[in-house]
């Protein structure tokens, strides 16, 4: 059996043929024409292999939609192929494709009750009786909406919905399930819930998955690979440690977590991938990107958890056996206390720095006088010119 | 869910936002959607192409060359009397709905319920009850202008006619504006309100400026109700001439069909401009507040200042409207009202006699033909929705278009394209379908008017119902396997089905109280209501004219309740959605 009349002989896919490796090559798309035209995605390389669970990330217009519409085939790439276990799908329409989407608004049949939203797709493919409410039942046991197949779609709160709609694709058993921000219409309690049970099922069913999102927390939790994504490219492809620790751009890092910047020279690099920078009158020794010359430019990304923020000057701290050359006064600006942590912005020589202090302790007043010791390990340097 | 509404009502001011949503065609197209596109194309042009292309080509012979340039040079009168009549009854019309629909949406009046269903009285009525009734009740010898005020009122004429087109297309006005005020975003009053604004300052300065599309719409679309219609000045008119009734007199009259054309021609063209004026003018301005949930709900107005004055207008029109109304319903009844009211069973017994036949073939083919308009309309509705992007707006265009054809004019074009059989390269394709030697006597193309007439307004409520439904719902049907013919029955069909249902009513009632369309095209085998009527009143047997209206109204009255009832079964589970 050829992987072409496979693609269409078993249309939405039992989980027989190939094992749902996804390819991406060269993707664009062009919205509109001559004048009023945008690019949408712009030249998207990516390969998605089966069983992964992986996450297309950024700020909203990044084309990360636009790409997820492409893969199930209901936006058409302007230029690039799309490959399902190398063959390409661009001739299949969006309804043959053995995909299953997870809409953001959850796009229930409100004419329909549960378990005929559920088996919908089931009774399309002219599944018999039988089968089918056996596979509904099923379905719906597994995301635990078991009692409501009676209900209608407006008489469940929104988590329910979502979970229906879960349903409603696992159903059909596909072989790659497509999250568009499937739970960015939850609150933040559910969404924290919903995002374990996704993934929980996901690894299970061990069904390839491509999940749409600008939440980095979603992104981090969920994925094996992450795809950062910014005005239709691809900045970086990802495990999450990766994307968040070792960021390839400035984008990146400053779109996952809470950044500081700073700026210096390379004086020094060690074999160990480390490099001594000098930032202003501050010398910090950090692991670094490939491409960090001696002598050029340097970036330093040090996140917000990794300064330790203290009370009294510096030298003050030196003085008490806990210095560093990392070490920076300030003065604090701002102080919001959230739970386990006080973010902090601190004023000092090389610009304000965003620092976690403890939650634990007293919240540090505006304007006392402080001293940031910066975690050299955690930190990062990129090229000067990284953009 | 709100998302992607608001991206479809946003599209024109942020083409270039492109994150989120659903803009741009979809990748492959089923055959079926092709098909669609054939059956729709060849409809439009059956309906609409043939008869106005025919209608064209006899305008612009010699005969009707010579009326075209009577109409501007020596005989300018009726054009002249068109054109005034036309913006009077726009005028009128356009302010009365309006205060209806203030008095409906903002104040807390009771009945209004009750009020709503008057206001709407004149659209379920056939041409002539109106006018009939004003006669007799208001006019040289009315009962309520002469019996009791004691004024003689000259009724025929300009006035007459400006009092009954308004009150005949006010429903229309009153429905467009009210809709457009039941859209206004609450919050906006409430802002307004804690601003320290007047109730008065608010009506001028909010309410006003935010209904205006509805008001200019409502103007548009009076406007060319009055200039085409044919009914009213033909009982009222007197020597008030104008150019739809010198249109029937050219053929009824002297057999001049060409010269007929020839002003049909002029007429259409002040239709037709009107027409593109407002569809310009729509598309640049974006209508107004359309927004997911509502941010609270309406409170009433209740300062008088603002208030009374409307309620009074209010009060007259409807007192108005009880009049005429209770003068069809006791005119029935009586021998002749206001000379010989004795309580009579006679007119009944002329309906149940002479009109039992024309009232069944008017119901029948009033039910064949509206759902075939509102199936055309739903296709022709999808394909400007879904399917074409750019193409869908010239066949949205070319739909629409319909509705800026006057009846007058449609009517005749029927009758000069499917007198005969149609031709295509040397093949007859259609035998002879309008007259009473063609096949179904007449019935085929009474029809197809019927349902060429309907369609406009389907397509209208159908696109607006679509662009209401969230698209992701139709893509979840498509990822599950769905083809776009399965999609379209399934899931979206059912999403739209009050729309439908809707489009059935405004058919049948559209259908059943027409005549201007179809004056031209009626035979003697196939008797239509309205027809009938008005050889009543021409004959001047009010008595059974009044007794025909009774029976018609009360028929639409039973289609609109057993469709009301049929559209709430429809929306049982809707209730979240939209």
């Amino acid at each position: 059996m050829t992987s072409n009349t496979m693609l269409t002989s078993t249309s939405k896919g039992d989980g027989v043929g190939g094992p749902g490796l996804l390819e991406l090559h060269h993707v664009s798309k062009v919205f509109g024409v001559a004048r009023s035209s945008a690019i949408a995605v712009d030249d998207v390389t990516l390969t998605i292999e089966p069983g992964q669970f992986v996450t297309l990330l950024g700020p909203s217009g990044c084309g990360k939609t636009t790409t997820l519409r492409m893969i199930a085939g209901f936006e058409t790439p302007t230029s690039g192929d799309i490959t399902l276990d190398g063959v390409s799908v661009l001739p299949v329409p969006p309804n043959r494709r053995p995909m299953s989407m997870v809409f953001q608004s959850y796009a229930l049949f409100p004419n329909l009750s549960v378990s005929d939203n559920v088996g919908f797709g089931l009774k399309v493919k002219k599944v018999d009786k039988a089968e089918r409410v056996r596979r509904v039942a099923q379905a719906m046991e597994q995301v635990g909406i078991g009692e409501y197949g009676r209900r209608y779609p407006h008489e469940l709160s929104g988590g329910q919905q979502q979970r229906v709609a879960l349903a409603r694709a696992l159903v059909m058993e596909p072989k790659m399930l497509l999250f568009d921000e499937p739970l960015s219409n939850l609150d933040a309690k559910l969404r924290e819930r919903m995002r374990d049970e996704i993934k929980a099922i996901q690894r299970r069913l061990g069904v390839t998955s491509v999940f749409v999102t600008h939440d980095q927390t979603e992104a981090m939790t969920m994925s094996d690979v992450i795809v950062v994504m910014n005005q239709g490219r691809v900045e970086q492809i990802g495990s999450p440690r990766q994307v968040y620790g070792r960021p390839e751009t400035r984008f990146v890092a400053a779109f996952l977590g809470k950044a500081n910047f700073l700026t210096g020279k390379v004086v020094e690099a060690h074999g160990d991938g480390q490099a001594t920078i000098h930032c202003g009158r501050m010398v910090v020794t950090v692991p670094c990107h490939d491409g960090v010359r001696v002598g050029g430019q340097a970036m330093v990304l040090v996140r917000a958890e990794g300064v330790r923020v203290s009370s009294g000057a510096s030298d003050q701290v030196a003085a008490a056996g806990l210095g560093s050359s990392a070490c920076l006064d300030g003065k604090i600006v701002s102080a919001a206390f959230d739970g386990p942590i006080t973010v902090y912005r601190v004023a000092t020589g090389l610009g304000e720095f965003k620092v976690d202090g403890p939650g634990a302790r007293d919240v540090l007043p505006v304007g006392a006088p402080v001293s940031l010791t910066i975690n050299q390990a955690q930190a990062w340097a990129l090229p000067g010119d990284a953009a | 869910m709100s998302d992607a509404r608001l991206t479809s009502s946003t599209r024109r001011a942020s083409g270039r936002r492109l994150s989120g949503v659903t803009i741009g065609a979809k990748a492959r197209k089923d055959r079926f959607v092709w098909v669609v596109l054939a059956v729709v194309v060849l409809a439009i042009i059956l309906l609409h192409g043939l008869p106005v292309s025919k209608l064209v080509g006899a305008g612009l012979s010699r005969d009707g060359l010579a009326a075209i340039s009577r109409a501007f040079t020596s005989d300018l009168t009726p054009m002249w009397n068109s054109l005034l009549l036309g913006v009077l009854v726009a005028v009128v019309g356009t302010l009365i709905g309006f205060v209806m629909a203030y008095v409906q949406v903002f104040s807390s009046v009771r009945g209004k319920k009750l009020l709503h269903w008057l206001t709407l009285m004149p659209m379920i009525s056939p041409p002539f009850a109106v006018a009939t009734a004003m006669i007799t009740m208001f006019g040289r010898r009315g009962i309520l202008t002469y019996k009791l005020l004691g004024i003689e009122f000259d009724i025929y004429g300009l006035q007459g006619l400006v009092i009954v087109l308004a009150m005949t297309f006010t429903p229309l006005a009153y429905m467009n504006i009210r809709g457009m005020m039941e859209n206004m975003d609450p919050s906006l009053f409430e802002a307004a309100k804690a601003l320290g604004a007047s109730e008065l300052y608010i009506l001028f300065r909010v309410t006003l400026p935010m209904v205006t599309p509805a008001l200019l719409a409502s103007f548009l679309i009076l406007f060319v109700e009055g200039v085409a219609d044919l009914a009213n000045p033909l009982v009222l008119g007197g020597d008030f001439r104008v150019l739809a009734s010198e249109i029937y007199f050219a053929v009824a009259g002297t057999g001049d069909v060409a010269a007929a054309a020839g002003l049909a021609l002029v007429l259409l063209v002040p239709a037709l401009g009107v027409f593109c004026v407002q569809k310009y003018w729509a598309s640049r301005r974006t209508v107004v507040t359309i927004t997911g949930k509502p941010t609270g709900s309406r409170r009433s107005v209740t300062d008088p200042i603002v208030m009374a004055p409307l309620l009074v207008i209010a009060g007259i029109w409807v007192l108005v409207i009880i009049a005429l109304y209770g003068a069809i319903a006791v005119g029935g009844l009586t021998n002749i009202l206001g000379v010989d009211n004795t309580v009579t069973w006679e007119h009944y017994e002329f309906v149940a006699r002479l009109g039992s036949t024309a009232v069944g073939t008017t119901l029948w083919m009033t039910l064949v033909a509206a759902p075939v308009a509102a199936l055309t309309a739903v296709l022709i509705a999808w394909l400007v929705a879904r399917q074409f992007p750019r193409l869908g707006k010239v066949l949205d265009f070319v739909g629409m278009l319909g509705s800026a054809i006057p009846g007058t004019v449609l009517g005749l074009g029927f009758a000069l394209a499917y007198a005969k059989p149609t031709w295509l390269f040397g093949h007859p394709i259609l035998p002879a379908l309008a007259g009473g030697v063609s096949v179904g006597s007449g019935a085929v193309a009474i029809i197809a008017v019927y349902v060429a007439r309907a369609i406009p307004t389907g397509q209208q409520s159908t696109i607006a119902a679509l662009s209401q439904v969230n698209r992701q719902i139709e893509e979840a049907a498509t990822s599950l396997g769905a083809g776009q013919a399965a999609t379209l029955r399934k899931v979206t069909l059912p999403l739209i089905a009050p729309a439908i249902v809707t489009a059935i009513m405004y058919g049948i009632t559209k259908s059943m109280t027409t005549i201007t369309a179809i004056i031209f095209i009626t035979t003697p085998q196939t008797k239509v209501m309205t027809s009938q009527i008005l050889d009543e009143v021409d004959a001047g047997r009010f008595g059974n004219a009044f007794a025909y209206c009774t029976v018609l109204i009360g028929l639409v009255l039973v289609v609109l309740v057993l469709a009301s009832a049929a559209l709430r079964l429809v929306t049982r589970h809707r209730k979240a959605e939209s």
